[in-house]
């Protein structure tokens, strides 16, 4: 089941380990030419301030809670509801898997028009944007120090 | 004079326009260009970055785009008929209206649609009396024609076509001589294209021939213009125009026009329209490279 702390630490890290890898894949693609100057270019700069907000929050509570939290072992810990915890994989995990998908099926096999990828990638920030905002603002509260 | 003369040319399109097979109507009217309106619009932005490299945009501008389900037309402005002719005058071609057929054929490159749809408009913004010029460059009777001006006639450059007999130990008429050596270039540049095939998905080599010249369509390449761009290339979009033309003497010459595009992808290639024009980005260099090594191909097979 785990704990808020733990169910806390494991989607930061998801977050913060995917949007490096976004990055990552985004330069080998362009060394592969998967994606030339342009696109490549472009690309950066539809994800680099998305993806800020979402780094922006997690480091926001990383510095808020920087000093080492004592946790009382004879105490039961808190823990998400299962609801919660399930809305939030699934919203996380399907939005950072649908970009790694039409990026990928863009750069390998050419599935759509460059403008027809570009509206994609923009619809599924939108779509996920909004609701992964409210799921990262209340996972990561600043006011929990 | 060039008012008179244009007005002979108008009275010969119309009459061309007439001669229109029923089979060519039948592929136009399954055609929508406005269904690309979008893709066109942006390709005009290619079309000028094009002119400013040339560093045409001072005299030549463009006006608008007409797009229409079966036509696209391109109008451009030009100060008037003096620099109609300097533009002529400063172009590195022998031929009087390459200028007007290089840019025809960068539009239809850049636009990639069929060159029968396609019409390119030249008129003045000069109304003064001898400035005023009107230009239209079409694909009439398979091939790119200039109707306008006749710059053949001006300036002290004699450019009258004289066909002179062949030498006498030549049995051959010079058309055949000609037809035979299209011949082999069609066969030399083709078998060298299906040679260069990529693995993953089939190159496609499509070859259109008119009387003297040659056009080679080919698509997904890599490495072929780019050549050292080592283990991973873009795709490459090739047309290859080569022209024979004999001069006053019945010397033989050459003429060849390349256009290159390239497109991302690694192991599909991009569509038609995805791909970009080389000349207007990093890989311009690579152009005259290439012609030169198609140049060296051909006078290898025409040597032996």
């Amino acid at each position: 089941m785990g704990t808020e702390a733990q169910f806390r630490l494991h989607i930061g890290n998801f977050i913060f380990y995917s949007i490096l890898g976004l990055f990552v894949l985004l330069i080998v693609l362009y060394v592969m030419v998967g994606l030339d100057d342009e696109e490549f270019i472009e690309l950066l700069k539809i994800f680099t301030p998305i993806k800020a907000v979402y780094v922006t929050g997690l480091i926001k509570y990383v510095i808020a809670n920087k000093k080492e939290i004592k946790i009382d072992r004879r105490r039961k810990q808190p823990s998400f509801s299962p609801l919660y915890r399930n809305v939030t994989k699934f919203m996380i995990y399907s939005h950072i898997l649908s970009l790694f998908t039409v990026i990928l099926g863009y750069a390998l096999f050419n599935f759509v028009e460059w403008n027809v990828l570009k509206n994609l990638i923009i619809g599924i920030e939108t779509f996920f944007g909004s609701y992964i905002g409210l799921l990262v603002t209340s996972l990561f509260p600043l006011s929990e120090t | 004079m060039s008012k008179s003369y244009f007005s002979i040319c108008t009275v010969v399109f119309f009459f061309h326009l007439g001669g229109v097979t029923m089979q060519s109507q039948e592929r136009i009217a399954n055609i929508d260009l406005t269904e690309d309106r979008e893709f066109f619009e942006e390709q005009l932005s290619a079309l000028y970055a094009y002119y400013e490299l040339q560093g045409t945009t001072e005299i030549l501008r463009i006006k608008d785009l007409e797009i229409e389900k079966a036509s696209l037309t391109l109008n451009l402005m030009i100060g008037g008929l003096s620099d109609w002719i300097a533009v002529h005058e400063s172009y590195d071609k022998e031929e009087p209206n390459a200028y007007g057929k290089d840019l025809f054929e960068k539009f239809v490159h850049l636009m990639e649609v069929p060159e029968d749809l396609a019409t390119i408009w030249i008129r003045s913004m000069s109304n003064e009396p001898n400035e005023e010029v009107t230009v239209m460059i079409a694909y009439r009777d398979d091939a790119v024609r200039v109707f306008g001006p006749d710059l053949s006639l001006r300036g002290s450059v004699e450019r009258t076509y004289v066909i002179t007999k062949p030498p006498s130990i030549v049995t051959a008429s010079i058309e055949e001589v000609d037809e035979n050596i299209l011949e082999l270039i069609r066969t030399t540049i083709s078998d060298y294209y299906v040679s260069r095939n990529v693995d993953w998905e089939d190159g496609c080599c499509l070859i259109d021939e008119d009387a003297n010249s040659l056009t080679f369509y080919v698509r997904n390449l890599k490495g072929e213009i780019i050549h050292d761009c080592g283990l991973f290339c873009p795709f490459e979009y090739i047309v290859l125009n080569i022209r024979l033309n004999r001069d006053t003497s019945d010397n033989l010459r050459l003429t060849y026009n390349l256009q290159g595009k390239y497109g991302s992808g690694i192991f599909i290639a991009p569509r038609k329209s995805g791909y970009k024009d080389m000349e207007l980005n990093k890989y311009k260099s690579y152009l005259p490279d290439y012609i030169v090594r198609i140049k060296n191909l051909i006078k290898d097979v025409l040597k032996n």
